[in-house]
């Protein structure tokens, strides 16, 4: 299953490494069609390791925030690496107020540090 | 009415000592007939000595307990006492403020014959205190105002950011730690973090008094911002009574870095920059530093 061209994310290889970005109004629903994507991508292209860039995103709620994890887990069953990117100083102060943690994963400031991380 | 033993109009001396007095005096009988005043009593309500002799005290001086029961005079002489107070009295149809002190007047037989009343206009000193008030009141706001200035300024020096190396930044806690000023701190570091892209962060809790578990909690924070932030947080500056007291509160620490001095620090930073980056130029560019 292959996103469709108006889609909430963006998944694109770098070499081993997937890049998958993602749009303030991801919903739900995209975010579970984004992790179906995502782990056949992982098994398809043997990725290494995989960076979510959360640049565009504000708000981080808990569901988000599982979801995040869940991609983590998912990229370490298929022996892939999973960094975090982006996050923004206002959206951790929100995920510490609110004590939301993502679990398993590494974080990079962004997507250079990500790839500087998983090479 | 009996005669009083001291005839005020034959003694041109006591007179003159009288009226010479800046503060006013009125001398009555029992029956509130003003037998004496001196100058400075008359003017008080706008009046001439010779208007006042022979009248009754509450038709000159028309202050608020005139002709009532309140009437100082009568209060001295039934209570045999020295009363005093405050008043008003009324010039020109102005308010003049007064302090008063009435005593009973006797004979040589030690029998009450009258009443001595003295008062004196305090307008000035009010106008005086008021000021003082208003004074104090200022100097009080500003005080206030400047104490606030400098608990921000503290506030403010408190939380400094440093960039000791290219890529290490350190954050020196000095001071008690109260869930504002670490998020504060917390708020300021991520900035920082953001700006310089820093992998590295030193907190250094050399200057932390006493760590209770709010605090160590506040500090457990900041180690997980700077984690989500994509840096390494390393913590130096624990003493040992603060590691004691850290291990008592069973604070868990196991996720932490912890270096001894923030020499330590900077020096694993440093060599963890040269194990990761693969290429030469960045372990050049490190050491020709």
């Amino acid at each position: 299953m292959e996103p469709k061209r108006d889609s909430k994310f963006s998944i694109s290889p770098i070499g081993s490494i997937l890049l998958v970005h993602i749009s303030e109004e991801i919903d739900d629903t995209d975010i579970n069609t984004l992790l179906d994507c995502l782990s056949k991508e992982i098994v398809r292209s043997s990725a290494k390791g995989i960076i979510v860039d959360l640049s565009n995103i504000d708000v981080v709620d808990s569901y988000l925030a599982s979801k995040l994890s869940n991609i983590a887990s998912i990229a370490s069953l298929l022996k892939a690496k999973a960094v975090i990117s982006g996050l923004r100083a206002p959206t951790i102060i929100t995920l510490l107020e609110f004590g939301i943690k993502i679990s398993g994963v590494d974080f990079a400031i962004d997507v250079d540090h990500a790839l500087e991380r998983l090479m | 009415m009996s005669k009083i033993a001291i005839d005020f109009d034959q003694d041109p001396f006591l007179d003159q000592v009288i009226n010479a007095v800046p503060s006013g005096i009125f001398v009555i009988d029992k029956e509130h007939n003003i037998l004496m005043v001196n100058k400075a009593a008359a003017e008080m309500v706008g009046k001439s000595p010779g208007e006042c002799f022979d009248r009754k005290c509450w038709e000159i001086f028309k202050t608020p307990m005139c002709n009532t029961e309140e009437c100082t005079c009568r209060r001295a002489v039934e209570s045999n006492s020295t009363i005093r107070g405050l008043s008003v009295m009324y010039k020109d149809g102005k308010e003049i403020p007064i302090e008063y002190a009435a005593r009973p007047l006797k004979n040589f037989e030690g029998k009450t014959i009258g009443c001595v009343e003295h008062f004196i206009d305090i307008s000035e000193r009010l106008e005086k205190e008021r000021i003082i008030v208003k004074q104090q009141e200022e100097l009080l706001k500003k005080r206030e105002e400047d104490i606030r200035h400098l608990q921000e300024e503290i506030l403010e020096l408190s939380t400094p950011v440093i960039e000791v190396w290219d890529g290490v930044l350190a954050l020196p806690l000095v001071g008690t730690l109260d869930s504002h000023r670490a998020k504060l701190a917390t708020e300021r570091l991520l900035e920082a973090i953001e700006r310089t892209r820093s992998p590295f962060v030193i907190i250094d809790i050399t200057g932390v008094p006493t760590v209770d578990e709010e605090v160590a909690n506040h500090i457990l924070q900041t180690v997980d911002a700077v984690k989500l932030m994509g840096s390494r947080a390393i913590l130096t500056g624990i003493s040992p009574h603060i590691a004691r007291t850290m291990a008592q509160i069973g604070v868990d620490m196991s996720n932490i870095v912890v270096q001894g001095r923030m020499s330590d620090a900077l020096h694993m930073a440093l060599s963890e920059f040269i194990k990761y980056s693969s290429s030469e130029d960045t372990i050049k560019k490190l050491v020709k530093r």
